[in-house]
């Protein structure tokens, strides 16, 4: 390769950088204002290919480093949705039926030409406390075909969910009317299926 | 004092002793209010009044600033007293009353307060006064804001007086962004680090200043190379060792007997 194109290559690079720089900035502000919009709060922040400290020396192995470096790759955010947190509590500790949790996923799937916003409504009908809220649901639980209620009880019979999905086109999350519109139209949906007002 | 403040220094400001926690901390809505209209009072006269009509209308009536006072007491009836925020007085007479709340979109302003501020005005030689409120709604339509004002037209009508007065309603946020646009006209830094201050102060107090940034901004790249150069693709053939399935009956000499 010539030194020119070489250049060239890496001035790319750094275009890409600020590309995904803007993205990201973009898509947190994205999830911000949904988040807000359903009046939940954040719970859990979810990278399954990342690495923390315990096993960053394997950056000079492996061949994905780069990869697994980006931060919005593939990644999940949980939000909750919690009726009664009395003061100085722990919301999972007051989970009641009807209490929700919101599921984000931005899928990275190079093949599929649509950028997707994934977003799963979790119904509680009944919760009592084992581990944590992500231990005992979200790790547990299968995702639902989208636009149908999945259910999951575990075993012991004191915990069970309604779950429902659907897949949200990003490019269709472009400003904020455009956002609110798509995100109503979602709402009305999960509520039909869910029977009950999200 | 701002400074101060958010530095933690808190011997002399009065938070000596008080953990400076800001949802905990009393009065915390104030020292938002002193720290930006303080600074706002400082302005050239240009880029205040420019400030005040990016913030509420394109008035010619929006004039140069000449007094400002901080929660002063005005009598209500000649029994209660009210409080407004801040009175910035313009050059042409216009007052200014501003009631401000800590939260940008938190439903916090009350239509009985801001009715007897314009009625206390009114008693005290303020005629027309532009009420402005500063934070404390859900949201800042012109359909929120036309529920707060039939409110208060509710109770005035009740005092039997003709009082007019124009209610603005507006985020911390607009105030921030009003500013910014006002002082981009003008090159000197020492706006620039004003405009720094309040967002610090902003940021402490957790509110936002810059207005969210959506993906139909984002502008493509024209990236030409999708493919790294092979130096970088290169794989060390020494890490990925296979065996290959040598036996004796092979190579016999290079194993050895």
């Amino acid at each position: 390769m010539q030194k020119e194109e070489m250049n060239l290559v890496l001035q790319d690079v750094r275009k890409a950088y600020r590309l995904l720089a803007d993205y990201q900035q973009r898509i947190i502000e994205l999830l911000d204002f949904m988040k807000n919009e359903l009046g939940a709060e954040h719970y859990y922040h979810y990278r399954p290919h990342n690495y923390d400290s315990r096993s960053i020396h394997k950056i000079y192995t492996d061949l994905n480093a780069g990869k697994n470096f980006l931060p919005m790759l593939d990644f999940h955010l949980l939000w909750h949705r919690t009726k009664n947190i009395p003061e100085n509590e722990e919301w999972q500790n007051n989970l009641m039926q009807g209490d929700l949790v919101f599921h984000i996923l931005i899928p990275d799937n190079q093949e599929d030409i649509h950028s997707e916003l994934h977003i799963y409504v979790y119904q509680c009908v009944k919760y009592k406390r084992k581990n944590n809220w992500f231990a005992d649901v979200w790790w547990q639980s299968e995702y639902p075909e989208f636009k149908k209620v999945g259910k999951f009880k575990d075993n012991t019979g004191k915990i069970e969910y309604n779950i429902y999905g659907e897949a949200l086109d990003l490019s269709d999350l472009y400003n904020e009317a455009a956002v609110r519109k798509v995100l109503n139209a979602f709402r009305k949906r999960a509520s039909k299926a869910l029977n009950q007002e999200i | 004092m701002l400074s101060a403040i958010l530095h933690g220094k808190k011997t002399g400001t009065g938070f000596a002793g008080v953990r400076l926690k800001i949802g905990e901390t009393q009065g915390a809505e104030d020292v938002l209010t002193a720290s930006v209209f303080e600074r706002i009072a400082y302005l050239p006269d240009e880029i205040f009044i420019q400030f005040i009509k990016n913030l509420i209308c394109q008035d010619d009536n929006i004039k140069e600033l000449a007094e400002i006072e901080f929660w002063t007491t005005w009598t209500l009836n000649h029994e209660s007293r009210v409080e407004p925020d801040v009175v910035l007085k313009m050059n042409n007479g216009q007052t200014i009353i501003v009631e401000a709340k800590r939260y940008d979109f938190l439903q916090q302003q009350y239509r009985a307060q801001l009715a007897n501020q314009i009625i206390a005005a009114y008693e005290n030689d303020i005629i027309n006064p532009i009420m402005l409120t500063v934070g404390g709604l859900n949201d800042y339509t012109a359909k929120t804001r036309q529920i707060l004002q039939d409110g208060i037209n509710v109770i005035l009508e009740k005092t039997d007086l003709q009082l007019e007065y124009q209610l603005y309603s507006v985020s911390w946020q607009q105030i921030y962004l009003a500013l910014e646009k006002a002082i981009q006209i003008h090159n000197g830094q020492y706006l620039q680090r004003m405009l720094s201050d309040i967002r610090q102060a902003y940021d402490w107090h957790g509110i936002r200043y810059q207005p969210y940034r959506w993906l139909e901004e984002l502008t493509p790249q024209s990236i030409a190379h999708t493919q790294l150069p092979t130096i970088f693709k290169h794989k060390n053939s020494w890490t990925a060792l296979q065996p290959v399935g040598l036996i004796h009956q092979h190579f016999p000499s290079f194993l050895g007997r």
